[in-house]
């Protein structure tokens, strides 16, 4: 519900960061200014049944060692100023979910996997490469 | 009783039994693969004392009560041949990873 009334460009900035920031380990990349992300490499990458697509585990998977690698000080949750210089005030305020300054792997999950619903346009439960470049070319 | 090769393949992974001290260099490669190699990026050790080799590659990570852990795969190579294994592996507080099981 949440990811309806969730401008789109703030939800491609999120997959960027939650997501495709495991590209960079530490989380480099910044969504507002990554050029072509290596969508294709990534989805290779976390495909572990190799069936070219990325379904909830997988992609699970990969968002997960995105926040492990973000975590600099392996506490187990990530501060706000970890993430200032990547996501903006608005996606974090929509990240997270108490006002306590930490983002929970739950809650980095739970924002990735409304990138997830919103990708995933013939519902299949699966993200194809070209979805995911389709989601991005259409929030630029 | 377990053959050398089996304990070699376990000292490799971090499965040797409790007090069995791992070489340096599969150990050095184990902690380096866990805490900071993406997963699929296999880290290679080479024991220059026994000819052994490996890799260890991190395969997925996740949190477990609050604390990280990571399965990975482990290849070795024991006098000449191949063996092949997996593990997991928790972070411990002192930032070390521990091998479970």
């Amino acid at each position: 519900m949440i990811a309806r009334h969730w401008p789109r460009l703030r939800r491609f900035a999120c997959l960027l960061a939650c997501g495709l920031g495991l590209l960079v380990p530490g989380g480099a990349v910044r969504a507002q200014t990554a050029p072509s992300p290596d969508i294709k490499g990534w989805v290779q990458k976390h495909d572990v049944n190799g069936d070219g697509k990325l379904d909830r585990a997988e992609f699970q998977a990969a968002v997960t060692e995105a926040f492990y690698f973000r975590d600099k000080k392996k506490v187990g949750y990530l501060t706000i100023e970890e993430l200032r210089d990547t996501l903006g005030p608005e996606i974090l305020n929509a990240v997270k979910h108490k006002d306590d300054g930490q983002i929970t792997l739950q809650e980095y999950v739970n924002a990735a996997f409304r990138d997830f619903e919103a990708i995933d346009t013939d519902k299949d439960g699966l993200l194809t490469v070209e979805e995911i470049q389709i989601y991005i070319r259409n929030a630029k | 009783m377990i053959s050398r090769r089996r304990f070699l393949t376990g000292v490799a992974i971090g499965l040797a039994p409790i007090g069995a001290p791992a070489h340096a260099q599969e150990y050095k490669a184990q902690q380096k693969a866990l805490e900071s190699t993406p997963t699929g990026t296999p880290v290679a050790w080479t024991n220059p004392d026994t000819g052994h080799s490996g890799t260890i590659t991190p395969v997925k990570t996740y949190q477990s009560g609050g604390t990280y852990c990571r399965e990975f795969q482990s290849n070795v190579v024991i006098d000449g041949k191949p063996d092949k294994a997996w593990g997991t592996a928790c972070r411990q507080p002192d930032g070390s990873w521990k091998v479970q099981g």
